[in-house]
């Protein structure tokens, strides 16, 4: 049986099991899927209870029955134990906010709103999905399940058929995967994301040892030719050339078939003697430009040894499959959903709400209204019940953020930092919020901030800064304010800067902040370094002319360049 | 009586060595290889050669594996197509002591024309041959032809069929069998090549000293899609002819199988005469005196029949390349030269494999050079533009341009290094895309192979050494022992590229070090002559600076430093020994000289009494003398003077005019037409016409080589003596391993003998193991039983196992 696609766990459930191969058959060709609204969700009366589960590092509210719950939670926890086996935790993203996932079941019938699928019927739609046939004869299929993030947090929702989901085998999807690496900051190079995203849709979970199938490589032909003569001819990349590249060029196929050999090769043999050069390898090229003394520094090889070894491992990789031993995998502590309580549902549920109104907002603006609607309903739902928990208060008050409502979203979001929320977007709003205010009223001359107005803003910052992940937002404000604060900070606090630049070494507009502020702060060394890199990442010309200005006026040590 | 007799560890080793070599194995490092895991390394190469055809769609290679050698040959637009031609399957050389099996050798292997695909089989011979006289067998050469799809396989030529004639005084004929050789693509008749057939001539062993040594040659043109042959010429010569792209005979080259050496007569073709000029350019002979002095030799012709190629380090260090405009006796603007490195040997082979020509522009474009590692110099900017982008997709490899097709957008290369046996690669030049075709030696596991790398540095005294050093990948020590690996010579150098022999000793633990010490060939003269002043001292002392060097830059064990050399490599190991008990552990000496008196110590001939001196003076001076007022002033390769061996006097032939013939005939032997079956019928004469008059006196069959080092070493018995490791036994304090084969053709049997009599005497006998002409041969068991041979010596002499039994230990 093939396995299931989650993705962050949410997954393709629209048929399980038996039902699934049938539904596959049907289904169109998957780039030729229409993204659709997500399901709004009323609450029912008479619906079945919310219950509410937690493992580290997600939060499950769940209307499935107790065991279809169970069992999702914990193929979830496996295949998170797994994907560690072949990607370390240093190199998935961190995220101190867990996770969350809403269980329908598809036995409760949820459905989109009515009204919703009536604008939709209106503006001619098309749907996918679940295939209904409406009065008008028009076609459509609710979304099944969606996985929707933000910028330090994912929520997800899916409904789940629990008649066969009970022995349903479940994977990550690809989207997942993808997203779980590239959220990581820094984040790692293309070739790695892809490489990584094809090898683990290669692997067969249910096996211990996990078991990748044999490669394929660039296409089925080529493939077949290599399995049946292992002098055939093949091509590589030049390795330079591959690691420099941002992504697949004109010949994609054979990018990304070598992204995945690399990975492979990098993981192969007996006790996988390479694994540690890989990854300290993948961690070095998401933080600096990848060259070949780097390579050598990991693996001991140069370029042209590694791919003479890549070529040579493919007539084995397209015939043999790679097999990775899990080890023990930790076992689950003994989990017993309870009933949900008013603010875990309007937490839980109201976020994902609040995160429909973003991924709606794009596809079909005319609904938008609606969705935020819906998510102040559940949202306010517990607050007006007098719920005041800062988990709560942050989601409300990016709610309005989303929504473009700064000023009612200020209270919330005070509220929950002054709480101690761990929620480091909200942190980074009130900052924003704060800034903004400050700046329409500075109090220093030159309509600089006072060193007071620049705290209150930075305030928040420094408790975002704790909580991962790192959000590039959170040091562009911050550079942002020190430009244009009296300057009373000193080399240790532009440290915080240097952090940024390091996870997010390819930005050039954050490059030029730091550098700018050192410059302006003396820092010469720290700020020419900054420019040598700003000038290699930055490929711009409008970035190049300005880190060249930069360049030249901290070489006569004036004044810096317009503040950016 | 001790209860518990000790037994010396050499006895026992056979016994103890893998426990003695599991001892040495501590966890951070390796255990000792097996002869298993040694014998990888030997294997021959599976691929040795490629060719792309000209039309770019076709590529073939050579495959052997399991004693079998294949031609592959693969559609480069659709590889699934793919055709693989069985050639032959190794055998075992009659009369070899062994019994190993010999592969056979493809010595020419190109396309003629987009779809014909040439090549030439050589087996070795099944004849009786008594191998362990000439050591080379007889091989057998057939020449064949083939289509790009694997189809209709022809054979061209083989001895039968390039048969001579022989008129028998009772009116029949006698079919003397004649080896082809393929000497090129015919420039000028479209599919054909030339092929040579060479055989002694008759009468060539009489005691008749005007026939004394000739050699029956023939060429032919041969159509590669008919079969169709047709005889260019047929004479008999005293040593080899050189031929222009056209296939006429353009010079001929005397051996120097009697006194007076090597000579170069130029020789009449249609249309063209004689050439006095050319004669006096090279002089009258190559003499002992001469070879390795200043020298200006023929290398091959042009597609311009009038244009040869010339090598020549008159006026300078390094041998450089040159071409003469034989219409004019001038020399053209053409003058490629490197700096440190020679582009020519003192060999004239008569196609000198460094001269790069395009098939499709009819034109020289390149030169390979022979540095430390392969590489060219392109005359064509396209070729250097292309050579600049290949050797930036392969950092750490050297890149060799191997075809190209006509068009040039398609590009055969082969990347390697010294630490790298090397693949080939299609490069799609539009795409910029390389495509790896096919691997030199996949037998040698990447992963296993130690890292080997060239050097060079300045000594203190200022003399500038290169090298190769092959570091262990699993040393059995953290300070693994240092093996000086001392190459023949000294007329010779370690060869670029990648030496299994020393990856497989650097298998074994030891990082080897190959010195290119003063006396090496392809250096420039002052270099190589450098050796003179002292035959053992100057070696010895760059192998120690190399040492040093490398002492100061890798954790090598200075207290266990082995040497082993070949030939005159292993006499300088043997002297290093010998000079330097404490720098080094033992010495392993391969069919080595011991006793160079007794190596010089041939009777001198009639012709002793010439002055060698003046012949040389003469023939230096004249070649100088050209080299350097002929030709346009800025291709004067000339701007170095005072070469410091030999001088010469000052009695030059002066500049060099064109003057006319004397010779103006057309060259009759050249329209000798074939018979019905392409046979040639023998020249009436032995001596044929055209060629030198015979030479005057009695010849006496000599080795050049043996000639050659007797004159380099001099006859003073006295310093001989001093210089020769048997003569002095006693000065050998540290093990001594002899390799012998006893049917040598280097002749030095008798004077290795001499250091095992000697040290036998001084009751301290060597270790000693009698080899064959396998070894010599490179054949893969021969040289495994050799190495392991050296294995255990090493490993005895460098970690003194002194063994109570069963309780193995090192003893600093």
């Amino acid at each position: 049986m093939s396995p299931l696609r989650l993705p962050l766990c949410l997954l393709a459930i629209a048929g399980l099991a038996a039902g699934r191969g049938q539904a596959a058959e049907d289904a169109p060709a998957p780039d030729r899927f229409v993204e659709l609204p997500p399901l709004m969700v009323a609450e029912q009366v008479n619906g079945p209870p919310w219950r509410y589960v937690e493992i580290p590092g997600l939060e499950v509210l769940s209307r499935c029955r107790d065991g279809t719950t169970l069992h999702l939670v914990e193929e979830m926890y496996r295949l998170q134990q797994l994907l560690a086996v072949m990607l370390p935790p240093d190199l998935q993203a961190k995220r101190a906010v867990p996770d969350t996932a809403v269980l329908y079941s598809e036995e409760s019938k949820p459905v989109v709103a009515q009204e919703v699928v009536a604008d939709l019927l209106r503006d001619g739609k098309d749907a996918g999905g679940e295939s209904r046939r409406s009065s008008r004869g028009v076609g459509y299929r609710s979304m099944p399940n969606l996985r929707l993030t933000d910028r330090d947090a994912t929520s997800a929702f899916f409904i789940l058929e629990e008649g066969g989901f009970a022995q349903a085998q479940l994977a990550l999807t690809p989207d997942y995967i993808r997203y779980a690496i590239k959220s990581r900051t820094p984040s790692p190079p293309a070739w790695f994301v892809e490489g990584f995203v094809d090898l683990y849709d290669a692997g067969d979970f249910e096996r211990n040892p996990i078991t990748l199938s044999p490669v394929e490589w660039v296409s089925a032909a080529e493939t077949k030719n290599l399995k049946r003569d292992p002098d055939y001819p093949r091509s590589l990349l030049p390795l330079a050339e591959f690691f420099s590249s941002p992504g697949p060029g004109a010949d994609a196929a054979l990018w990304r078939g070598q992204a995945a050999l690399f990975l492979r090769w990098a993981m192969e043999g007996d006790d996988h003697p390479r694994q540690p050069a890989l990854w300290k390898f993948v961690a070095r090229a998401s933080a600096e430009p990848v060259t070949e003394e780097v390579f050598r520094e990991c693996f001991g090889l140069g370029y042209v040894d590694a791919q003479e070894r890549m070529s040579d491992y493919l007539s084995n990789a397209v015939l043999g499959t790679l097999r990775l031993k899990p080890g023990k995998l930790a076992a689950l502590p003994r989990l017993t959903p309870r009933p949900a309580t008013d603010l875990e549902i309007a937490r839980i549920k109201g976020d994902l709400e609040r995160l429909e109104i973003g991924w709606v907002k794009p596809r079909f603006p005319q609904l938008v209204p609606k969705y935020a609607e819906q998510a102040r309903r559940t949202l306010m739902r517990a607050y007006d019940k007098g719920e005041r928990d800062p988990r709560l208060q942050a989601v409300i008050g990016l709610c309005e953020c989303d929504a473009g409502n700064d000023a009612g979203a200020r209270k919330f979001l005070e509220a929950a930092v002054q709480g101690g929320v761990v929620r480091p977007r909200a942190s980074y709003e009130l900052a924003r919020l704060r800034y903004a205010e400050a700046q329409k009223a500075p109090d220093a001359p030159g309509g600089r901030l006072s060193a007071a107005q620049a705290t209150s803003v930075l305030q928040p910052l420094v408790t975002a800064w704790r909580q991962p992940p790192a959000l590039l937002e959170m040091y562009a404000l911050t550079a942002d304010v020190w430009a244009r604060s009296v300057p009373a900070f000193t080399r240790k606090n532009l440290a915080m800067l240097d952090e940024g630049v390091a996870y997010f070494p390819r930005n050039a507009p954050l490059i030029y902040q730091a550098a700018w502020l050192n410059a302006r702060q003396g820092f010469k060394p720290e700020a020419e370094a900054l420019i040598v890199r700003g000038l290699k990442v930055g490929t711009d010309p409008a970035f190049q002319t300005r880190f060249e200005q930069l360049r030249v006026n901290l070489a006569a040590m004036a004044q810096p360049a317009a503040a950016p | 009586m001790n209860s518990h007799p000790r037994f010396s560890g050499r006895t026992l080793l056979p016994l103890l060595l893998p426990a003695c070599l599991g001892w040495l194995a501590s966890p951070a490092h390796a255990a000792a290889p097996t002869s298993r895991d040694l014998a990888a390394w030997l294997q021959p190469d599976r691929t040795q050669q490629a060719t792309l055809a000209p039309d770019g769609h076709h590529l073939a290679y050579t495959v052997h594996e399991e004693e079998l050698t294949m031609i592959v040959i693969i559609d480069v637009d659709d590889p699934t197509k793919k055709a693989v031609l069985p050639v032959g399957r190794d055998v075992v050389i009659r009369d070899s002591r062994d019994h190993e099996k010999s592969p056979m050798r493809v010595p020419f292997f190109r396309w003629v024309g987009p779809g014909r695909l040439v090549f030439a089989a050589e087996m070795p011979s099944l004849d009786e041959v008594d191998v362990r006289r000439v050591h080379e067998p007889a091989n057998v050469t057939v020449v064949y032809a083939v289509d790009a799809d694997g189809r209709h396989l022809m054979k061209l030529a083989d001895e039968e069929n390039l048969v001579l004639l022989f008129p028998l005084p009772d009116g029949s004929t006698e079919r003397l069998p004649r080896q082809p050789r393929v000497i090129d693509l015919a420039a000028d008749v479209q599919d054909s090549i030339l092929v040579e057939a060479v055989r002694p001539a008759l009468g060539s062993g009489s005691a008749d000293p005007s026939l004394y040594g000739r050699v029956a040659t023939g060429l032919f043109r041969i159509n590669v899609r008919t079969g169709q042959r047709q005889v260019l010429h047929e004479q008999d010569v005293n040593g080899r002819l050189l031929y222009d792209r056209n296939g006429q005979a353009r010079i001929e080259i005397w051996d120097p199988i009697d006194r007076a050496g090597q000579s170069f007569i130029s020789l009449p073709s249609p249309g063209r005469r004689a050439s006095k000029e050319l004669d006096k350019l090279f002089g009258d002979a190559v003499t002992p005196a001469n070879y390795l002095g200043t020298r200006t030799f023929p290398v091959g012709f042009d597609y311009d029949p009038d244009i040869l190629y010339l090598a020549s380090n008159a006026g300078r260090d390094t041998y450089g390349l040159y071409a003469l405009d034989l219409r004019t006796a001038k020399r053209t603007a053409l003058a490629v030269e490197h700096p440190a490195f020679d582009l020519a040997g003192f060999e004239t082979s008569g196609s000198l494999p460094a001269l790069v020509f395009d098939q499709k522009q009819r034109r020289l474009v390149g030169v390979r050079v022979a540095g430390l590692e392969p590489a060219a110099q392109w005359l064509d900017p396209e070729l250097a533009g292309l050579q600049a982008t290949l050797d930036g997709k392969f950092p750490g490899r050297s890149v060799q341009l191997i075809d190209w097709d006509d068009s040039r957008t398609r590009f055969l290369v082969f990347a390697s290094s010294v630490g790298d046996p090397g693949r080939y690669y299609l490069y799609h030049r539009a795409e910029n895309r390389l495509v790896q075709i096919v691997r030199r030696a996949p037998a040698v596991d990447p992963d296993q192979t130690n890292a080997a790398t060239t050097f060079a540095f300045d000594t203190p005294e200022g003399v500038h050494l290169t090298g190769y050093l092959t570091v262990p990948k699993t040393p059995l020590k953290t300070q693994p022992p240092l093996l000086v690996w001392c190459h023949d010579g000294p007329w010779d150098r370690d060869a670029p590229g990648f030496n299994h022999d020393a990856q497989m000793f650097a298998a074994m633990g030891f990082f080897v070090l190959q010195v290119n010490y003063r006396g090496s060939a392809g250096f420039g003269t002052r270099f190589r002559e450098a050796l003179r002043e002292s035959l053992d001292g100057i070696p010895v002392a760059d192998i120690r600076a190399a040492i040093t060097w490398v002492e100061a830059r890798y954790n090598v064990d200075r207290k266990r430093v082995a040497l082993l050399g070949q030939g005159f490599g292993g006499y300088l190991a043997l002297r290093a020994l010998q000079l330097y008990p404490d720098d080094f552990r033992c010495a392993v000496a391969i069919n080595a000289p011991t006793d160079l008196e007794q190596w010089s110590r041939k009777p001198e001939s009639w012709r002793e009494a010439i002055d060698r001196g003046e012949v040389a003076n003469s023939t230096m001076k004249q070649t100088q003398d050209f080299m350097i007022n002929f030709g346009p002033g800025q291709s004067g390769p000339l701007a170095q003077r005072g070469l410091l061996v030999p001088s010469f006097a000052e009695q030059g032939m002066g500049a060099l005019d064109a003057a006319p013939s004397t010779n103006g005939d057309p060259d009759p032997v050249s329209g000798t037409q074939p018979d019905a079956a392409g046979t040639a019928a023998a020249p009436a004469t032995a001596g044929g016409r055209g060629g030198p008059p015979p030479p005057p006196f009695p010849p006496e069959y000599v080795n050049f080589a043996s000639e050659l080092r007797r004159w380099y070493f001099g006859h003073d018995k006295a310093r001989l003596a001093a210089l020769s490791p048997a003569q002095h036994p006693e000065l050998f304090t540290k093990p001594v391993l002899l390799l012998q084969d006893p049917y040598d053709a280097g002749g030095e049997a008798g004077v290795s003998s001499a250091l095992r009599s000697a040290l036998s005497k001084a009751g301290n006998p060597p270790e000693y193991l009698e080899i064959s002409g396998e070894f010599t041969r490179g054949l893969p068991k021969a040289r495994l039983q050799a190495w392991t041979k050296v294995q255990e010596f090493m490993m005895i002499s460098l970690y003194d196992f002194d063994v109570k039994i069963g309780i193995p230990k090192v003893q600093k």
